[in-house]
C-alpha cells in the first residue's frame, strides 16, 4: 500500500452535503458522528470545506437546482476523492423517482463509490458503509 | 385583534360585497372558503386584510382544470381562522391582478404560482423565476396537467441508467 493510500484510510475526512434531503438522513449522519457511535475511531472527521475533505457524503435526491452546486463542490475536492450516497433518495431518487425536478440518482450526476440504502439508514448502516469503503480503499475487498 | 368567528367573517363579507360573493361556505372548524369573480378578487383580499385584520397570507395555490378550461387561484389568509379566497381564470389567458400592493409578502407565493402554472400576476414588480432552475425551458409549466412529463425529466449527466 502506498503512503497516500495508507494515510487516506486512516484519516478519511468527510464533507456532508444535502442535495435536497428531508433532513432525516442528515440527522442520521450527524448521529453517526456523535461520541455514542464514535466514527472518529476510524479517523473520520467532519470538515467544513470541500478542499479539506476526502469523502463527499451526499444525502437527498439531486434536484435540478442543486446540480451545479454539487458539481462545483465535487470539483473543488482534491484527488483522491470518493463519494458516498446516503439514503434511498441519493441512491436512486427514492419516492421522487420520475419527478420533473430531480435526477434519477446521485450516480446520474457524479461517480459514486458506496451506496448506503435506507429511509433513513441507521447510523450503524452509515458506519458500515464508510468502513466498507475504507476496506475497499485498503484493497481488502 | 378581536376574535372573529367563522360566521362573522362570512356575514361581514356578504354585508360588504353582497352578490359579488358568489359562494361562501364554512367547511369545518376554522376554515372559510369564499368564491369571487376575478375583477372582485383584489378588493375582497384587501377587505379581509385591512378591515377583518387577517393580514397574513399563508400561501397562494393554483389548480389546473384542463377539462373545464380554467385555473383556480386560491389565497389562504389569516392565522387562527384560515379564509380562502378562490377565483377562476380562463386557462387560455391566465391573468389576474397582483395583491403585492395589499400584502407585500405575497410576492413570493405569486412567483411560485407563476413559475409552476404560468399564471401572470398583473402588476407584480418582480415576477421572475423562484423555484425552477435557471436552465428550465421557457413556456413549460410543470404543474399543468397536460405537461409532457417524459420530455421535461432531467437527463442524466452520466451513466446509462434510464429515468
Amino acid at each position: 500500500m502506498g503512503l497516500i493510500r495508507w494515510a487516506l484510510t486512516r484519516s478519511p475526512w468527510l464533507l456532508h452535503f444535502n442535495t435536497g434531503s428531508c433532513n432525516a438522513c442528515d440527522i442520521e449522519v450527524l448521529a453517526a458522528l456523535t461520541p455514542r457511535y464514535d466514527l472518529e475511531r476510524f479517523g473520520v472527521l467532519l470538515k467544513g470545506s470541500p478542499r479539506h475533505a476526502d469523502i463527499l457524503v451526499v444525502t437527498g435526491p439531486v434536484t435540478r437546482q442543486v446540480r451545479d452546486r454539487l458539481l462545483r463542490i465535487y470539483e473543488q475536492m482534491a484527488e483522491p476523492k470518493f463519494v458516498v450516497a446516503v439514503g434511498a433518495c441519493a441512491c436512486s431518487s427514492g419516492v421522487f423517482r420520475n419527478c420533473y425536478n430531480v435526477y434519477p440518482g446521485l450516480d446520474a450526476v457524479i461517480p459514486v463509490d458506496a451506496y448506503i440504502p435506507g429511509c433513513p439508514p441507521k447510523p450503524e448502516a452509515i458506519i458500515f458503509g464508510i468502513a466498507t469503503l475504507l476496506k475497499k480503499l485498503r484493497g481488502e475487498l | 385583534m378581536s376574535e372573529l368567528t367563522e360566521e362573522a367573517i362570512v356575514e361581514r363579507l356578504r354585508e360588504k360585497f353582497g352578490d359579488r360573493i358568489k359562494a361562501a361556505e364554512i367547511t369545518g372548524p376554522r376554515r372559510v372558503f369564499v368564491t369571487v369573480d376575478p375583477p372582485d378578487y383584489k378588493e375582497v383580499v384587501r377587505f379581509i386584510a385591512r378591515d377583518l385584520g387577517l393580514v397574513h397570507v399563508q400561501t397562494i395555490t393554483g389548480v389546473d382544470y384542463p377539462d373545464e378550461k380554467r385555473m383556480e387561484i386560491m389565497v389562504h389568509m389569516g392565522r387562527r381562522i384560515t379564509v380562502t379566497v378562490r377565483t377562476s381564470i380562463p386557462r387560455e389567458k391566465p391573468e389576474i391582478d397582483t395583491i403585492t400592493d395589499v400584502v407585500p409578502g405575497s410576492s413570493v407565493h405569486e412567483r411560485e404560482v407563476h413559475d409552476l402554472l404560468g399564471v401572470v400576476f398583473k402588476g407584480n414588480p418582480n415576477l421572475t423565476r423562484i423555484l425552477l432552475p435557471e436552465d428550465w425551458p421557457e413556456g413549460i409549466y410543470p404543474l399543468r396537467k397536460d405537461v409532457p412529463l417524459e420530455e421535461i425529466r432531467a437527463k442524466p449527466l452520466r451513466g446509462e441508467r434510464e429515468a
